[in-house]
């Protein structure tokens, strides 16, 4: 067994192509389980968009909203609208957005490994990819989460963001994302 | 005087309580007529807490919970109804995993301010982010972070832990030095217990205490080892033992607990559980 | 009923736990209690009043010791 971080990657978001000035738009919605699934429909219709963090004016808690090249507004919408996802407002960006984390930790425990997302960590049982264990996270969704994903493997339709609703729930997709960039079944 | 832990289960349908939890036979938490799993989370928390307890005297405490998967409107219950209730019957509160909502906190933080004499106040988890979203940090009494979470704590930027920025979650970032941050932006409560590799416990901005031993390794991926020592700490709380102490203390027991149990990474915290009183027991001697 | 309770050289929690052990013993009467350092002697006057009983006297000698005398009627 070894208890050492044996892995260290760290990515960086590149900003959006420049388009007619470069300029950002971003959507907001009720709740973060609503981002999460336009983010999904987003990107299934080819658009390259990102998760980003509100303007502090626009902070009310557990927040994220999607970015998006302002000239797209109307493609984007109307992506939206035919999946009848509607957000509360689209607004030009002329702020600095927090950023999502995009660095991992990972614990190698010998038969299993732990990959750490800020404040979530997924761990699995490398012989079969069985998660085996959800920890860290502060946002209700978090032992929901686990109660769905422990005992079954990373093979399985299963990714966090079908059950996920909160940041916390969304950190937890990021580290499954990297667990599955370093165990590929 | 008694104590109160406020948080949520998993369970979407589960109704707003507010009473007495215990432990049944089947080591489920018995809150009212209901029985919950202890497998992460509060319930986790609680069942530590009324282990602990135990030995001091105080075998239940009181609770106030309600289901929430996600989508806050549990949390958003119990924000309202916390509005309403008496909250100075209570010595202490511990809040723990709550929707992270600032107009909620700022209820809660109302109906606090309108006693005479504030309970100890304890926040982990979706409280305590939530807390330091507010601005609020400075007034509780204990905050129980992890190290990604003290680097959340440090970034006077991040509103949540998942936009901590990067070059406070690195490795070598010096954990004084994070203290630091999180006390000059004043988004610390007056104690910090921390929990690691090295479980460090701060008071008012210095570094009081370090444990390391024992050393369980395994104790991080297993959902609820930080959840037990915020439940260890509150038990100490609610027996009178002092803040630094009861700290340290939480954070030796809850290792010993692991060392006891012997666990892997697929252990669940139930199974540690069963050795606290142990644990608890030994300590000290 | 009274009862000594020799905690020194202990430290927390063991101090808080024979007082409590001690408490419930005795029920009522006097509780004699020698700790060895003052985070311990609060510890063990707090966890006391929290169960309701009353500290008569807290004896601080030269050499370290306190003495806590506790009393429930």
């Amino acid at each position: 067994m070894t208890g050492f971080f044996e892995r260290f990657r760290k990515t960086k978001v590149t900003p959006q192509p420049a388009s007619a000035g470069g300029r950002e738009g971003i959507l907001v919605f009720s709740h973060t389980s609503e981002v999460i699934a336009a983010e999904a429909c987003l990107k299934d219709a080819g658009f390259d968009v990102r998760v980003m963090g509100p303007p502090p004016a626009l902070h009310t808690g557990c927040d994220l909203v999607i970015a998006f090249p302002l000239i797209l507004q109307l493609e984007v919408t109307q992506a939206l609208r035919n999946r009848r996802i509607v957000p509360l407002q689209v607004v030009p960006v002329d702020n600095v957005l927090l950023e999502p984390v995009s660095l991992f930790q990972t614990v190698d425990y010998g038969a299993y490994r732990m990959v750490r997302a800020a404040n979530m960590k997924l761990t699995i049982r490398k012989s079969d990819r069985t998660i085996v264990n959800v920890s860290g996270g502060g946002c209700p969704d978090v032992p929901y989460l686990a109660e769905q994903l422990i005992g079954r493997k990373m093979s399985e339709d299963i990714e966090p963001k079908r059950y996920g609703k909160t940041l916390c729930g969304y950190a937890l997709q990021l580290a499954w994302e990297e667990m599955n960039r370093q165990c590929p079944g | 005087m008694s104590w109160l832990i406020v948080g949520t289960v998993p369970k979407e349908e589960f109704p707003l309580v507010h009473e007495s939890a215990s432990l049944d036979k089947e080591r489920l938490l018995r809150v009212g007529p209901h029985h919950i799993p202890v497998a992460r989370g509060t319930p986790a928390l609680v069942a530590a807490a009324v282990l602990a307890g135990s030995l001091f005297g105080n075998p239940s405490i009181d609770v106030l919970l309600v289901g929430d998967t996600g989508r806050g409107r549990g949390s958003d219950r119990i924000y309202r109804y916390f509005q309403t209730m008496d909250s100075s019957r209570y010595e202490g509160i511990t809040f723990h995993y709550l929707q992270p909502d600032i107009d909620g906190h700022n209820r809660v933080w109302a109906a606090l301010e309108c006693n005479a004499k504030k309970p100890i106040l304890v926040a982990d988890a979706g409280f305590m982010y939530v807390a330091k979203m507010s601005g609020y940090a400075a007034q509780y009494d204990l905050f129980t972070p992890d190290a990604g979470e003290l680097a959340f704590l440090a970034d006077e930027k991040a509103p949540h832990p998942f936009y901590t920025r990067g070059f406070l979650l690195q490795t070598d970032a010096v954990l004084s030095d994070l203290v630091k941050k999180a006390y000059s932006h004043h988004n610390a409560a007056r104690h910090l217990l921390i929990k690691g590799k090295t479980d460090v416990v701060v008071a008012s901005g210095r570094i009081v205490t370090e444990v390391s031993d024992p050393c369980v390794p395994e104790l991080e991926p297993i959902g609820g080892t930080g959840d037990t020592v915020t439940g260890i700490a509150t038990a100490l709380l609610h027996a009178g033992i002092e803040m630094t102490d009861a700290c340290r203390t939480a954070a030796v027991t809850n290792r010993m607990m692991g060392k006891l149990a012997a666990p892997d990474p697929a252990s669940s915290i139930s199974d540690l559980l069963r050795f606290l009183p142990q644990a608890l027991e030994r300590e000290g001697r | 009923m009274e009862k000594e309770v020799d905690a020194r050289g202990l430290s927390c929690p063991q101090p808080v736990l024979m007082t409590f052990e001690a408490i419930q013993q005795v029920k009522k009467g006097t509780i004699t209690i020698l700790v060895d350092n003052e985070t311990s002697t609060e510890n063990v006057m707090r966890a006391a009043q929290s169960k309701g009983w009353t500290i008569l006297a807290v004896d601080k000698a030269p050499n370290g010791v306190n003495t806590i005398r506790i009393e429930n009627k």
